[in-house]
């Protein structure tokens, strides 16, 4: 029976066993209880991967709750519907990371879908009113990792502003927004309090910027599991 | 707004009344005694209608004054805040090992990038200790300027292009107390 525990690193790509023991064993110092272990993938080669044995002990060994997630890079729609039906009950979560407008519009649409990451290019591009509408009415997370957010020479007042509109297009219209680390090696770890100071210098408060680390995470998690049961049929219906 | 238009709609029902209240006496069937009865009658309603409205305005915009009021209070408080010390212990993760001026160095870099004099005025961050051995130091900054030190640390291995990471362990309100933690957390 899996655990849902706050708070939550929703996208940490360990790599292999060497790399991913020190950074889980970070991670777990650092406070989180749930690790979100992702792996990226093109929407035509449509990887599936499991989670690796020894990475799975040695989250067993430091209480650390892990889930797979898969990332899909995507240019083509039918590519991704493709890949979407492949892969959808396989892994605990789904996230998009849009290559062009119309996936990023399909990935707000369509229900398979958990989050779209949106990183600095793809925040400028897509991510607009109709798009946050789009994603609020499907339950569709906006996730934005923290390492990927910033490039060498995308440091300046430019992306505060541009974060600023994200902030408040969601807040606006209620899209769920998860903050996570995007660590693909040690230095880059955050701890949760950074992760959600991202939010609070934007101005939202502390309260609500706790949220995108908890009750958001969780609540995709809990959703998943419940969807990948034996109980589960359909949407609203479920075996007693 | 929705009082505005409840009085509107009241004064056109007593309208209503009056104007039914003159056809009846043109028409000859209310005696001018009892016209002049129920005008009165109507005038005193619409008299408590009016003060009515006029208070429940009067009620709201005092409302109005009150939130302006405790919200500019609570600014003012913040301000007049007795800027209270937090010392944060955190962990350098680089390939070298670094000393106490080039961690200076780095986070002062960063933190001006970010925050600029004004930031570095209201945050007031130094770097109390450090140990070149164990790569862990302390921090003061401001307790209210919490986000904008842990933003600051968390973007030094954005800006270094993930060479150096600062990994913030804990927070303390003394020194002392920063101290012992230093001695005994460690990431290993």
């Amino acid at each position: 029976m899996a655990k849902f525990e706050a708070p939550v690193d929703f996208h940490v790509d360990v790599g292999t066993l060497s790399n991913g023991a020190k950074v889980l064993k970070v991670l777990r110092k650092l406070g989180f209880k749930t690790v979100v272990l992702a792996y990226t993938t093109t929407d035509s080669v449509c990887e599936l991967r499991g989670l690796d044995k020894n990475v799975l002990e040695e989250c067993k060994k430091l209480k650390l709750n892990a889930f797979v997630k898969a990332s899909i890079l995507s240019e083509n729609r039918g590519h991704l519907k493709k890949c979407l039906r492949k892969i959808r009950s396989k892994v605990d979560v789904v996230s998009i990371s849009p290559k062009n407008l119309d996936i990023a519009r399909f990935s707000g649409r369509d229900r398979r879908v958990d989050t779209v990451i949106f990183t600095y290019d793809e925040l400028v591009r897509f991510y607009d009113d109709s798009q946050a509408k789009l994603m609020n009415q499907n339950g569709i997370a906006l996730e934005i990792p923290f390492n990927r957010l910033w490039g060498k020479n995308q440091i300046s007042y430019k992306t505060f502003f541009f974060l600023k509109r994200t902030l408040y297009y969601t807040v606006k219209f209620r899209v769920p927004i998860i903050i996570s680390s995007g660590a693909t090696k040690i230095t880059e770890v955050k701890s949760p309090k950074q992760l959600t100071s991202l939010l609070e210098i934007l101005g939202l408060p502390e309260s609500y910027a706790k949220l995108s680390i908890t009750t958001y995470p969780l609540a995709i998690l809990k959703r998943n599991v419940h969807k990948r049961s034996r109980k589960h049929v359909q949407q609203g219906v479920d075996l007693a | 707004m929705r009082i505005v238009a409840l009085f509107i709609a009241l004064a056109v029902l007593e309208a209503t009344y009056f104007l039914a209240l003159t056809s009846l006496l043109m028409l000859g069937t209310l005696s001018i005694v009892h016209f002049m009865i129920f005008s009165a009658i109507g005038f005193m309603f619409f008299a408590i209608t009016y003060v009515i409205y006029k208070l429940l305005k009067l009620q709201i915009l005092m409302a109005k004054a009150g939130i302006r009021l405790s919200s500019e209070k609570l600014a003012i408080r913040n301000v007049v805040r007795k800027p209270r010390k937090r010392y944060l212990i955190f962990q350098v993760l680089a390939e070298n090992t670094l000393s106490k001026n080039d961690v200076e160095k780095v986070f002062n870099k960063v933190f001006n990038e970010f925050f600029g004099i004004l930031g570095g005025g209201e945050a007031n961050p130094k770097l109390v200790l450090y140990d070149d051995k164990s790569m862990r130091g302390v921090l003061r900054f401001v307790h209210t300027q919490r986000s904008k030190v842990l933003f600051a640390l968390a973007m030094v291995s954005e800006v270094t292009d993930g060479k150096i990471g600062f990994i913030p362990l804990k927070i303390t309100g003394t020194l002392r107390k920063a101290k012992e933690i230093v001695k005994t957390l460690a990431l290993d």
